[in-house]
């Protein structure tokens, strides 16, 4: 159904809708201005813990060192042989090799690494990506701010529904129940009456809920209609830039990541699983029907190479990390064990240099040998990346001022790759 | 924020003559409130008495005080009190609560229709005779027990789900219940109870199953003590690990079975090895500023298992110890940990255990308890909203015996729960916790599929060849929509998403709930033809929301009859049924 008399017949049913303002305001700013987003974040997650000594911050020729050369890039760090299309765009990307995250639980380390707190009983802290969403959806943006693909999808925790991860997959039906069920004339007569029946329910002071509730189907009803539901249909693009990206899933969701930039969606989460490698690593990262680093790299490669390519990577900033690094002590079963004292993060595009490297581990790659990163460091950096203030707080519903940084550390963004 | 502060505040007038003189009441600061606390948290020397001769105020039997009670609290902070539900709403309100799911067309007509006076008395008997109330129940405590997402995948969900549900079917004591979870031994199959903490365990390591115990059943929250003294409440680093110290006899093992040129689990065995036999009698435990510690296992008030045994007279006032060998108490012979443990929560004695329950059976009946969070008692920030009913129902819960049903009958039969959710003022929201309304929350999945196939009447497709497995698709599928997968244990929230007002529109399950095929509700209606039109789309409301249309519905129902030809009539009703299905009157418990 056209959306604008779906709009029109709520408005009739005595809805009152802000968003036909807002819906005319955005074609008027995108015509003016021909720039429709802000800032942007895109979050590589490979979760299972990524072996980063296998990947960021390679110690050939140690007895920790494992299997794999390191390569030259077009940055100042060498990176893992496995990864020829990423080495060529490592000047747009930084890593730090020095960073701690503390807590060795996949559990545990997927909540701090998402939210930069420690899971406590009293509230449930916001992911990242519902922070990013407050703070940097275009009023006017018809899809929701957060999106999930094939990420863990962490919690909005108290800042509530309406930033939860929306949860997609590139592919043919890339938004389940998207469509509906019956024919315009029929979806509009259900509407005209469910409409009613909101205002009516809502007006009866029963509290917020029902007016939530309401937000909520109206943001599903919008998208339902939304012109911006063609960008999300992948099979579209030209053959050429799909073969880039690779034939898997986690090279489609790299382009549809790189899609919903575009058209403006401030976060998209994009996950990569099977990082969790007790046995036989060597084989799962690099000799192996779906090993993992020739995916990650078509996948994380192509989308910073399409995002240079197509002008959008000033204004997004990539980040990709995982629950925490492995061992260097590789184990009986040819397997690296959990890791998080020190390990590898790589970052880019929006205000982060590329080509730097920061801090290092020591020899046998066990400790941190210089400028330690704490969860608190990279959480501001990514936040300054994408404008949004570092020392911000955040009110939690007991009333307790939260800092979007966490309380790890000191909060001090990384400067030194911040341009 | 707002009401956060509120119910401090008014929880400071509730106690106020405990803390200031009955004459200081309001309006005292934040932190003045606070340093209160803490100074009132010294003076009662952070532990519950356990040895005094009766801690919970002298019950009366009298079933009627609830109202009276919060009748007096209403006046005293001047709170507008909500106007009674109506008939309809009370019978949906009721029928969620009890039996989750919405009552039949049959039992809203029944009811609505009757002019008994006791018939409200007469519905909520009826419902806690039915075997769905265990059901409901059950579906309850499943998610307590075994919160999603965390736990061990290869226990016997279904045989917890199917004992909890019978043993609240048949009235089983809430103390003996506990007992049963927390000293089950033997094979996951063959004891249901086993499942609960061969779940909760994690690879010997008994953290989780630590903090989830003192909270499900004590209402106390530990698990920020593992690591340090809580700076404000009661609960200390060591009377954690004390706690946890009682599962160190306990062992679980897998037996596995070959399957498809592998090997998978077949059941656990849980076991509880006697103190004796368990080779370090306690447990290590560092403090912030290093030291390590030592702590054998003890019970929250200071008791070590020799005391509870009944092995040693008196409790010690030391309870750690640098090395093991410092403590004098000779190893127990056959004492059981768990056993002792189970003991000393649900002894009568224990003023936590019964309230813990009537604090989480009064919040799943108003939505909210009388503690900020139903599960934390005593953290130092918050005080019950109303102690002295609180006290006095968790004495009549033990004098019952612990009887569950005893329980909800007396909460929901009271006036109070029988209010509408219809605040009458913005200023009500400050009363939250003094229960002057109801209110509203969202219906859980189990609730939303039940109420569903009650209303269309169309049976689980998928019944004969795996029971269940379309419900349970539909429940994962609304968890995994909704904005967190936490258990609420505050005042609710809407935590329905996009994803999830996209399946409740379009799914193919929800298309076939409200397709108008033979054997359905609405088939039955289209079809009826003794019945016109309006009749008919009263008939569909009355089902759904236990009302009728409204003027304004009925109108823009008539309209959509009136442009639809003769023979496309049956998509009318399917179309008014989608709406109201989609509404939030029907999607929330109101």
């Amino acid at each position: 159904m056209d959306r604008r008399h779906f709009l029109r017949h709520m408005i009739g049913a005595g809805m009152t809708f802000p968003m036909l303002d807002w819906v005319n305001g955005f074609h008027a700013a995108r015509a003016a201005t021909g720039q429709t987003r802000g800032q942007s974040m895109i979050l590589i997650w490979l979760s299972g813990g990524p072996s980063t000594i296998d990947i960021w911050d390679l110690k050939p020729g140690t007895k920790n060192g494992g299997e794999f050369q390191p390569i030259q890039t077009t940055g100042s760090g060498q990176i893992c042989e496995h990864l020829p299309r990423l080495a060529k765009q490592m000047k747009h990307l930084s890593i730090i090799r020095s960073y701690t995250s503390r807590d060795g639980s996949h559990e545990r380390g997927t909540y701090i690494n998402h939210t930069a707190f420690a899971p406590v009983t009293s509230v449930i802290h916001p992911a990242l990506g519902a922070v990013v969403a407050k703070y940097n959806t275009p009023g006017n943006l018809e899809v929701p701010g957060h999106i999930s693909l094939g990420g863990p999808g962490v919690s909005p925790g108290f800042l509530g529904a309406s930033f939860s991860p929306f949860r997609v997959e590139a592919g043919s039906n890339p938004i389940p129940n998207i469509k509906s069920t019956v024919g315009i004339e029929r979806l509009e007569r259900r509407n005209t009456l469910l409409a009613k029946m909101q205002d009516t329910f809502v007006k009866q002071g029963r509290g917020e809920l029902p007016g939530e509730h309401n937000t909520i189907l109206n943001r599903a009803q919008e998208l339902m209609s939304s012109k911006l539901l063609d960008s999300f249909k992948i099979d579209k693009i030209s053959a050429a830039r799909r073969e880039k990206f690779g034939d898997h899933t986690f090279g489609r969701n790299c382009l549809l990541a790189s899609q919903l930039v575009e058209i403006g969606v401030p976060f998209i989460e994009v996950g990569l699983g099977g990082w969790d490698n007790h046995q036989d690593i060597f084989k799962a990262l690099s000799d192996s029907p779906r090993a993992l680093l020739p995916q990650l790299d078509q996948g994380f490669g192509s989308l910073v190479e399409d995002l240079a390519e197509r002008g959008l990577l000033e204004s997004t900033t990539i980040c990709c990390m995982g629950d925490f690094g492995r061992t260097p002590k590789i184990n009986q079963d040819t397997g690296r064990d959990h890791w998080p004292t020190g390990w590898s993060v790589v970052l880019g595009g929006g205000k982060i240099k590329g080509g730097e490297v920061v801090g290092a581990m020591s020899d046998d790659g066990a400790e941190i040998a210089d400028r330690p990163v704490d969860v608190s460091n990279l959480f501001a950096t990514l936040y300054e990346s994408v404008g949004i203030t570092s020392a911000t707080e955040l009110r939690s519903p007991n009333g307790r001022p939260l800092k979007l940084v966490g309380t790890f550390g000191t909060g001090e963004p990384v400067r030194e790759i911040l341009s | 924020m707002k009401n956060t502060i509120a119910i401090i505040l008014l929880g400071a007038w509730a106690i106020g003559p405990n803390l200031a003189g009955a004459g200081d009441s309001l309006p005292i600061s934040y932190r003045d409130r606070l340093e209160e606390l803490r100074k009132v948290r010294h003076r009662k020397n952070a532990v519950p008495p356990t040895n005094a001769a009766d801690p919970v105020p002298t019950i009366s039997a009298r079933p009627d005080y609830i109202d009276p009670m919060l009748a007096q609290s209403w006046k005293e902070i001047n709170a507008t009190v909500a106007e009674p539900a109506t008939d309809g709403e009370w019978l949906r309100r009721s029928s969620i609560d009890l039996l989750g799911r919405i009552p039949t067309l049959a039992e809203n007509k029944e009811f609505l229709s009757s002019r008994s006076s006791a018939k409200r008395s007469q519905w909520i008997d009826r419902c806690l005779q039915s075997p769905e109330f265990g059901t409901n129940l059950a579906n309850i405590w499943m998610k307590l027990l075994m919160p999603a997402g965390v736990l061990d995948q290869d226990v016997d969900r279904d045989g917890l789900h199917a004992w909890l549900e019978r043993e609240f079917n048949r009235g089983r004591p809430w103390n003996e219940m506990v007992t049963e979870l927390l000293t089950a031994e033997g094979r996951s199959n063959e004891n249901p109870a086993t499942n609960f903490l061969l779940a909760t365990q994690e690879n010997g390591n008994s953290i989780r199953t630590t903090s989830m115990v003192t909270k499900l059943f004590l209402g106390v929250q530990t698990q920020c003590t593992e690591c340090h003294d809580h700076p404000w409440n009661a609960w200390k680093q060591d009377q954690f690990h004390g706690m946890n110290a009682f599962f160190l006899g306990t062992r679980e093992r897998r037996a596995t079975k070959p399957q498809g040129g592998g090997l998978m689990t077949d059941y656990w065995m849980l076991e509880d090895i006697p103190l004796d036999q368990v080779a370090m009698k306690g447990v290590f435990f560092e403090r912030r500023n290093g030291l390590s510690v030592f702590t054998e296992p003890t019970y929250l008030d200071g008791r070590s298992v020799q005391t509870l045994a009944g092995i040693k007279k008196n409790a010690d006032d030391v309870r750690d110890y640098l090395r093991p060998e410092d403590s004098a108490d000779a190893p127990a012979q056959g004492v059981r940990l768990r056993a002792e443990l189970a003991k000393a929560i649900t002894a009568d004695s224990n003023p936590y255990f019964a309230r813990a329950m009537v604090n989480r059976l009064w919040y799943h009946f108003f939505g909210h308890s009388f503690t900020k969070n139903v599960d934390d008692f005593d953290n130092g920030l918050d005080e019950p909203t109303m102690p002295e009913l609180l006290d006095r129902l968790a004495g009549d819960f033990r004098t019952s015996k612990y009887n569950v049903k005893e329980l909800a009958r007396r909460i929901t039969t009271t006036k109070a729960y029988g209010l509408s959710s219809k605040r009458k003022t913005k200023k009500n929201e400050d009363s939250l916790g003094f229960f002057s309304y109801q209110l509203v929350r969202p219906l859980s999945p189990e609730q939303l599929y039940d109420s569903l196939l009650t209303l269309t009447r169309l049976q689980d497709t998928s019944k004969e060849s795996n029971t269940g497995k379309e419900r349970q698709g539909f429940i994962d599928e609304m968890l995994r929509s909704f904005g967190t997968d936490a258990i609420p244990t505050a005042a609710p929230t809407y935590d329905g998403t996009i994803t999830q007002s996209l399946m409740l529109m379009n799914s193919p399950l929800v298309g076939r709930l409200t397709s108008c095929v033979p054997g359905s509700f609405l088939h039955e209606v289209a079809t009826d033809e003794k019945m016109n039109d309006k009749e008919k789309v009263d008939a569909i409301y009355l089902s759904a929301l236990s009302r009728k249309p409204t003027s304004a519905e009925s109108k823009i129902i008539a309209a959509m009859i009136e442009q639809t030809p003769e023979d496309k009539k049956p998509e009318v009703f399917v179309d008014v049924l989608w709406s109201v299905i989609n509404s939030a009157e029907f999607l929330l418990n109101h």
